[in-house]
């Protein structure tokens, strides 16, 4: 256990953002690396719980074994704690940056919690500097092919474990990079593209195969043993108002998506920012992303507009530890908007009532309106100048096409969840991740698909194909 | 092909038989040839299976069995190689293990770790009694849970065997799981983690009774006092956790016709049957440990001091603990702490770590927890395995006795843990005159506890409550005691588990520690707990959070659960369901045969008109009312019923626990000569125990016997004669003088003085952490008689060269002592003489106060 007194003695300190000032100028990683003594004093703090909350159900999905690796990070011994992470994290290097610490939500010194997340990302990247994840290709082949339609975390997963017992894995991914949200998604600076594409190569050195630009079709893969649907939850809840297809309008993930590639091939933007005023519709962690991509891009001005109340800054009596805290969060893109903005860009309890198009039907404005519960106040409109509105109001499910190519029927929250609650949809038909749960998290994901490839793995054993 | 087990065996037998038909006399059995595709198997029952064999074949002694396996790695295992037949085992792999992680001093390490394996072993025979691994060999004193009759019959014949369970093909099925695991591990490199001792979740997991999802619901429960949390946190336990023998059980609601839950026997009637664990203060903080009494007091249920004694501020108030422990350790056990006591309960053993001793680390010996154990602050506090005033069923008779003496209104009870044959114990306690009898059971136990006690020894409370039950009844001994058990009970269906089986008083210890903030850190040992609640350092203890009213709330909601059970199987009252075990069945898909367990029905609880009457008005110091009396040897625990400011001059032999627990303000004088355990417990009074004065009397005889001024805690005893063993074990405060000793002197001895004015046996000091030993040491082999465990032998220093004299001076008024009259004629030529035995901690306590 780290050390005994370590909670008493140190106190919790997160890795730090880069300034403000120097971050909004590019779309690199934000996070300062900590050097390697503040790492091992921050994993001293681990109590080594009798009962690690933290691993648990209210913890972290992929029950990392977390004070186990903070205890050998502690001693020095980084090669051994990264090798008790691999055992249950496929992939520490995305989890380590995108990750909301669940476990760190539920960490036993509640408050005062463990930085797992900061401490996992460290020992990844050390491992990839000092040379020691390499590519580990399994010593016997089953002979089975296994297909996994989408290449977003929970396929990646699925694809690696897969591929580990022995089965033959391939990927289809319809977008012409691997990575899902991993890669056109979750922006640059809190995810760089290089570390999906690192991790996608040492893949392919063990053995899983890729298919890019190819739209997953029942036809053609026929002759797999098994086909894993990871499709995501990508269709976005629209925006049901009068000119929502107005010129400027347009879905968080699509202005996301042709950022990244601007991002990666150095040209503009298909869709930009730059000197435009912005509305965000949506006030979570997509909303976020959008506003500091846009901030990024040189808008005019930022706006983030959210229907529900402002959370409490504390944690409520209805939400004690170690439930997941609905308390406001303030993410770097929020911050990056009040340092230039000098305020918060979120206005709670609004929405947009009415978009106004001008010539050439493009948005002009926005025409906000206060709600009680979910109700417009009337007297209470007001409009906003708009170039570029930004719908990040969440996911319903996965794509109906997908889902009728497959002959699947997605429940009333368009998830291809199997009515059993495993991941066997019908024959050799699987699925995971956002597809069969609904809109989540990476780490979700990743543990979902886990689960997914241990289920497909026993269906294969048990001879049914 | 794959070779199942049992011709695995048949193979292997044959083998064994062809070698000893060569003449061989050693056979070993390795497992080194295990592959991808070969299977071992399992080293304790191919050990066990061929002695039986052997045995069989009648060739046990002419065959040596030795075992090389890559499976042994901890003192239980090796225990149960050796217990089982193995006359020596090579642990290769952990040995390799050890090597890989430390290739430097690969030697040194492996050498430590067999060490510790050796005083491991030792030390679970040591717990048995057993004190030489010889005598340990093939000695199979284990106990089988959970495996098949017959298979334990076959494999481990005569090992005790309480339930049914998985056989040799089970075995089978484990051993290719694990077998697969290892070689087809997907996952890539390391164990999987289980959580043994500290939890872990996940698919590589094992279950835990308190889960994090239990420990959450239980806390949000009662924190915010919502009963529906609370069943559903009662469901989970009994559906959705680790299969213990009571969630295997069912009730046959079929067979009763149910009654309106309002004519059921109310909660807060309910919960005066709940008590609260031994958990000493010391152990415990002081908020947590008088957050469970205040809590069980305005329940009218009872908390327990633990075996750590209690502040004498606390007595009479609602602070108090209604149940004090007497535990071997006697720490703060004051005549005022027992008569603080509803209950005196003697603690023959912790459910967790039976046979074991405790040892309190210096840095949670803080001054209150010192004072409170009258002991030393900072100083380690050891408590011996056994109690020094039991060594058989009699001796523990005459503890209960002593107890009841010092204390008339208190029921005195005894503690025993749980274990098969655990029945015929309690019916000597129940004979011996005791007021009630725990069975205590293994699962419960603090995270203190050596990690082998806790999982590996105690069998659950089902197994020792059903037979103690049972036994008791059959002997028409159930009506004279209460019959209480303890063990991780945690919800309603527990509680009327345990009363169908027979017990009608319920004790909790971890569940409330919950319900105070505990999250089962398993730091208890390091007093680290970030709760506030095993710990004595200031800053951690502001932490703490526990209210009484979290505690109550947990007892009144298990309550209103029983309440819910008994309306059900039609019963009014809890009386009339004890022992009621034909209500029980095992549930649908568990495939167990408790028929042991549940086969006997029997409706008997305690009836108080049926209490041992010890007659204790017509002893001869409750009726004194001159101060000159005639004792003989039946006269025990003389002394213990005076009342008020009384001095005794007392003639002939005392008996058993002569002036045992004697208070502050009486002292009795005894011309003649005293039995064992003189002065037990001794509470500020002074004994002086002279020659008689008429008899033919040797200055070589032994005045007194054995274990004098066990426990004392204050007070003086001055001895004109020799004493026998054991003077002053487990002293902690009183001051005393005596002209020879026995072996064993002032073992364990925490506190006082103690001056000897003649020679001492062997081991003197052994374990002596605190007070102070002077020596006349007129042969000059002292050195050789002391256990330097601790102790170091010293000059006198000025400062005690004064106490000395003081003491001597004493002695001389109190009985005349011819010795102490020379001694004093000329004290400082004799002075040189003397020696002082002390410890290394104490010494420097000693310099620590006069700076
Ligand atoms: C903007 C944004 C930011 C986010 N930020 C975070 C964050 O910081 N932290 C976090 O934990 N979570 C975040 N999330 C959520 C997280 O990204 C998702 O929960 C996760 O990526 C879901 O993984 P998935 O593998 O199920 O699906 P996806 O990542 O959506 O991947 C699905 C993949 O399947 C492909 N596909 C779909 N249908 C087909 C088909 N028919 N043929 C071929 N390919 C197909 C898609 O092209 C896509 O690549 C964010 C989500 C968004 C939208
Ligand atoms: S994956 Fe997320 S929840 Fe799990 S350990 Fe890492 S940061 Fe914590
Ligand atoms: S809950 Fe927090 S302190 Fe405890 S083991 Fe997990 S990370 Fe460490």
């Amino acid at each position: 256990m780290g050390k005994p007194t370590g909670f008493l003695e140190i106190a919790r300190i997160e890795n730090p953002y880069r300034s403000e000032e120097t971050r909004l100028r590019d779309f690199d990683d934000l996070h300062v690396a900590q050097p390697v003594d503040a790492r091992r004093a921050q994993a001293s703090r681990c109590m080594n719980c009798g009962v690690p909350f933290c691993q648990s159900d209210f913890g972290c999905p992929l029950h990392n074994l977390i004070p186990e690796w903070n205890d050998l990070l502690y001693r020095g011994r980084e090669r051994e704690a990264l090798e008790r992470l691999l055992r249950t994290a496929p992939f520490p290097e995305f989890t380590g940056r995108v990750c909301p610490a669940l476990c760190e939500k539920a960490c036993n010194l509640e408050s005062d919690a463990l930085t797992n997340r900061d401490n996992e990302l460290y020992l990844i990247e050390t491992g990839f500097e000092k040379g020691w994840v390499r590519p580990r290709i399994p010593k016997a082949r089953t002979g089975r092919r296994v297909a996994i339609v989408g290449s977003g975390p929970a396929g990646l997963a699925a694809a690696d474990l897969l591929n580990r017992l022995g089965h033959e894995a391939t990927v289809v991914e319809r977008a012409d990079r691997p990575g899902g949200l991993l890669m056109y998604g979750i922006p640059n600076m809190k995810l760089p593209k290089r570390v999906v594409e690192r991790r996608v190569r040492l893949m392919e050195q063990e053995g899983v195969q890729f298919l890019l630009n190819t739209e997953a079709d029942p036809d053609a893969l026929c002759g797999f043993d098994a086909v894993l649907l990871c499709g995501g939850a990508k269709k976005p809840r629209a925006l049901s108002v009068e000119n929502a297809d107005a010129a400027g309008v347009c879905f968080a993930v699509d202005y996301l998506t042709a950022a990244t590639r601007a991002v990666l091939s150095g040209g503009a933007p298909a869709i930009s920012a730059k000197d435009r005023a912005v509305i965000v519709v949506g006030g979570g962690d997509t909303g976020n992303d959008c506003v500091g991509t846009a901030l990024r891009q040189g808008c005019k001005s930022v706006v983030q507009l959210e229907m529900m109340p402002a959370p409490p800054t504390q944690r409520a009596a209805n939400n004690p530890w170690p439930e997941w805290p609905r308390t406001l969060r303030t993410d770097y893109g929020q911050l990056e908007a009040i340092y230039r903005q000098g305020g918060d860009p979120r206005v709670y309890r609004t929405t947009v009532k009415r978009i106004i198009a001008g010539a050439g039907s493009a948005i002009e404005a926005a025409e906000t309106v206060r709600l009680e519960g979910f109700d417009p106040v009337p007297g209470t409109e007001q409009t906003l100048p708009c170039d570029l509105l930004l719908i990040a109001a969440g996911f319903v499910g996965c794509e109906a096409a997908t889902a009728a190519r497959f002959d699947i029927a997605p429940d009333a929250r368009g998830r291809a969840m199997p009515g059993d609650g495993s991941h066997h949809l019908n024959g050799n038909l699987f699925s995971a991740g956002d597809m069969r749960t609904g809109q989540s998290l990476v780490v979700r994901a990743l543990a979902d698909g886990r689960a997914a490839a241990m289920e497909v793995n026993e269906w294969l054993k048990g001879g049914s194909v | 092909m794959k070779t199942r087990l049992r011709h695995a065996f048949e193979r292997f037998f044959a083998a064994c038989d062809a070698a000893c038909a060569d003449g061989v006399n050693i056979l070993i059995l390795s497992d080194r040839g295990m592959d991808a595709d070969r299977l071992a198997i399992p080293s304790l029952l191919a050990v066990s299976a061929l002695e039986q064999h052997l045995i069989h074949i009648k060739k046990r002694t002419a065959v040596s069995v030795i075992l090389e396996s890559g499976e042994p790695r901890d003192t239980h295992q090796l225990a149960m190689l050796i217990a089982y037949g193995a006359r020596a085992v090579n642990p290769y792999l952990a040995h390799d293990v050890i090597r890989e992680n430390r290739p430097d001093d690969a030697d040194a390490a492996i050498e430590n770790y067999n060490r510790a394996l050796t005083a491991g072993v030792l030390k679970i025979a040591s717990k048995m009694g057993v004190s030489t691994l010889q005598a340990y060999q093939s000695a199979q004193l284990f106990e089988a849970v959970g495996l098949d009759r017959q298979f334990v019959e076959h494999c481990f014949t005569n090992t005790p065997c309480a339930l049914g369970g998985k056989g040799l093909h089970d075995v089978e099925t484990d051993s290719r799981c694990w077998h697969d695991g290892a070689f087809m591990d997907p996952v890539g490199a390391g164990l999987p983690s289980v959580g043994k001792h500290r939890l872990r979740t996940g698919p590589e997991a094992e279950e835990h009774l308190y889960s994090p999802k239990v420990i959450h619901l239980l806390q949000q429960a009662v924190w915010t006092n919502d009963a529906a949390k609370f069943d559903e946190y009662a469901a989970l336990v009994e559906n959705d956790g680790p299969r213990t023998i009571r969630a295997s059980l069912d009730f046959r609601y079929d067979l009763c016709s149910p009654v309106p839950l309002e004519e059921v026997e109310p909660a807060e009637q309910i919960v005066r049957r709940f008590r609260t664990g031994a958990m000493s203060y010391g152990s415990i903080s002081q908020e947590a440990h008088e957050c469970m009494a205040m809590a069980m007091n305005r329940l009218g249920g009872r908390s327990n001091s633990g075996e750590g004694g209690e502040l004498p501020e606390r007595f009479g108030t609602e602070l108090n603990s209604a149940i004090k422990q007497v535990a071997s350790g006697r720490f703060g056990v004051t005549r005022d702490y027992l008569l603080s006591a509803k209950e005196i309960q003697i603690k023959m053993a912790q459910g967790a770590k039976p046979g074991e001793g405790g040892h309190l680390p210096g840095a949670k010996v803080t001054d209150s927890v010192a004072r409170t154990r009258c002991s030393t602050p900072g100083i380690s506090l050891i408590s011996p395995p056994p109690h020094h005033d039991i060594y058989s069923i009699e001796d523990l008779a005459e503890l209960i006795y002593d107890l009841q003496c010092a204390n008339e209104d208190a029921k005195v009870t005894v503690k025993l843990v749980s274990s098969t044959g655990v029945g015929t114990i309690a019916s000597g306690v129940a004979k011996a005159g005791a007021g009630g009898i725990l069975i205590s059971g293994g699962e419960g136990g603090t995270g203190a506890a050596p990690m082998s006690s806790v999982h590996h020894a105690g069998l659950p409370w089902e197994i020792g409550l059903a037979e103690t039950h049972q036994v008791l009844c059959r002997n028409r001994l159930r009506q004279t005691v209460t019959l209480e058990t303890d063990g991780k009970l945690m919800s309603g269906h527990d509680v009327a588990v345990a009363l169908l089986l027979g017990a009608e008083q319920f004790g909790f210890a971890t569940a409330p520690l919950v319900t105070m903030g505990c999250r089962m850190m398993r730091v208890c040992q390091l007093g680290t707990c970030p709760f506030g609640i095993a710990t004595q350092d200031p800053e951690l203890r502001k932490r703490f959070a526990g209210k009484p009213e979290y505690v109550e709330r947990f007892m009144l909601f298990v309550a209103g659960q029983l309440r819910g059970i008994m309306a059900r199987l039609g019963a009014r009252t809890v009386d009339e369901l004890v022992g009621r075990s034909d209500l029980l069945k095992v549930k649908d898909g568990f495939g167990l045969d408790l028929s042991d367990l549940i086969g006997f029905a029997c409706n008997t609880h305690v009836q108080p008109e049926s209490k041992h009457d010890f007659a204790l008005s017509e002893r001869m110091d409750a009726r004194l009312v001159q101060d000159h009396v005639q004792l003989t040897t039946t006269d025990r625990a003389f002394g213990a019923l005076l009342k008020g400011e009384r001095h005794i001059q007392a003639q002939g032999s005392g008996g058993q626990s002569f002036g045992a627990f004697l208070p502050e303000g009486q002292s009795i004088a005894l011309y003649g000569v005293a039995n064992d355990y003189l002065g037990k417990g001794l509470s500020g009074g002074t004994l002086a125990i002279c020659p008689p004065a008429d008899a033919i009397w040797n200055e070589s005889d032994t005045l007194i016997g054995n274990v004098a001024l066990y426990g004392a805690t204050s007070g003086y005893a001055f001895i004109a004669g020799t004493a026998g063993e054991r003077f002053a074990v487990r002293n902690s405060g009183a001051w005393a003088v005596v002209e020879g000793v026995g072996d064993h002197g002032c073992e364990y001895m925490t506190g006082g003085r103690v001056a000897v004015l003649g020679p001492v046996g062997d081991n003197f000091g052994a374990g002596m952490s605190g007070g102070v030993a002077w020596v006349l040491d007129e042969a000059g082999t002292l050195e050789s008689r002391i256990n330097g465990g601790l102790v170091k032998v010293h000059g006198v220093t000025p400062e005690q060269a004064r106490e000395l004299r003081g003491l001597l001076e004493k002695h001389a008024r109190y009985t005349d002592s011819k010795k102490a009259a020379d001694i004093l004629a000329d004290f400082e030529a004799w002075l040189p003489k003397f020696k002082a035995v002390i410890s290394d901690e104490y010494m420097d306590y000693m310099k620590r106060k006069e700076v």
